[in-house]
């Protein structure tokens, strides 16, 4: 797999998932190797690690290649699973752990 | 003297820019903030959280409690050193190592927020500090942005409430002249090299798929990664959120009625 190939599954699974999980959790979940570029940022969420990878010179190239290829899809899937509702232990506030 | 903006009905509008500086009086005072708890809960795997009190926006969706609306009526004032103890207190507490401020906006206050995160940045119990903005403030002062970037923990997410003008005012109370200002953030954000993503309310119930579609290619005209990297959020019946959707108008129960995605 390309590291652009790479990158595209990444941000296709960040749809499912992008904050409330470590990259590395969604990663095994679905059997997916953490590409070369991303490694040192597993335990970030999805989202934020791959903001940290872009912010990089290096992963960056094969990044906004793959969000190119990726935009029409996020457009036309219209408003994914990535959200709050109905997640046991995604209400905010005053809680705890 | 206008009345200070408290929860919305369809039509109002202030300067979100004038509703930030008299949001301020009430929530700082001598480099300490008002803040209503500190505690960790479960989102971004576990964070955690100093709950600041104010905000500048007046969205009807919005999840935090009334302190948003009644800033005078709630919490207490912290020093910036006291609420980096407490954070980093429910950091240890919960064995997490991120943190973030939550509740109100985290922008008001500027030099109380910059203290903490001075601060921050010396204490190993916390690897990666949040802030989530709306990106009124960071837009209408981009050396704000320059200020923040340069903290190594510091990640930024601001949330972005509409896609056009019209909608921007209709769902924040905040003037349609102001709409630009968070996607001014945004760009402020990439040109100073920040870590940071993109969130919007995207809910169907509250905006159409065209306004979304909108949003999104005006993120991708800034950059495409930040479009496709754009967080979706979904409405849900928080306290708060009920009560001000009763006050603007809409009959939560009907809202919530109909299927989210």
């Amino acid at each position: 797999m390309t590291p652009q190939d790479a990158m595209k599954v990444l941000l296709m699974l960040a749809e499912v998932e992008g904050e409330d999980v470590a990259l590395e959790s969604l990663c095994i979940a679905f059997g997916v190797e953490v590409p070369q570029e991303l490694r040192g940022l597993e335990d970030l969420p999805p989202r934020v690690a791959l903001a940290h990878a872009y912010a990089r010179r290096e992963p960056r190239s094969s990044l906004k290649a793959a969000a190119s290829e990726v935009l029409r899809w996020k457009i036309e899937a219209g408003q994914g699973p990535n959200h709050s509702s109905g997640k046991a232990g995604r209400r905010d506030g005053p809680s705890t752990l | 003297m206008r009345a200070y903006p408290r929860m919305i009905r369809r039509g109002d509008k202030f300067d979100p820019i004038e509703v930030a500086r008299r949001t301020e009086e009430v929530v700082c005072r001598n480099g300490a903030r008002k803040y209503t708890a500190f505690y960790a809960t479960g989102v971004y795997g576990g964070i955690a959280t100093g709950y600041a009190v104010g905000c500048c926006l007046r969205c009807f969706f919005c999840w935090t409690d009334l302190s948003r609306d009644f800033p005078e009526a709630y919490g207490d004032y912290y020093t910036a050193e006291e609420a980096c103890e407490n954070i980093v207190r429910a950091a240890r507490r919960w064995r997490v190592c991120k943190a973030r401020i939550s509740g109100g906006e985290p922008t008001l206050c500027r030099k109380h927020l910059l203290e903490l995160l001075e601060l921050i940045e010396d204490r190993d119990e916390v690897k990666l500090f949040i802030l989530e903005t709306n990106g009124i403030l960071f837009g209408a002062d981009e050396s704000y942005v320059k200020d923040v970037a340069g903290f190594k923990k510091v990640y930024v997410r601001v949330s972005l409430k509409a896609g056009e003008p019209e909608a921007f005012e209709a769902r924040t109370g905040a003037s349609r002249d102001f709409f630009e200002l968070p996607f001014r953030a945004v760009k402020a954000l990439l040109d100073s090299g920040a870590r940071f993503h993109v969130a919007a309310m995207t809910d169907p119930r509250i905006m159409p798929s065209e306004e979304r579609e909108r949003l999104i290619r005006e993120l991708a005209e800034i950059e495409e990664f930040l479009a496709v990297n754009l967080e979706e959020e979904v409405c849900d019946p928080y306290d708060g959120t009920l009560a001000r959707m009763k006050f603007y108008g809409l009959d939560p129960l009907e809202f919530f009625r109909r299927k989210a995605p």
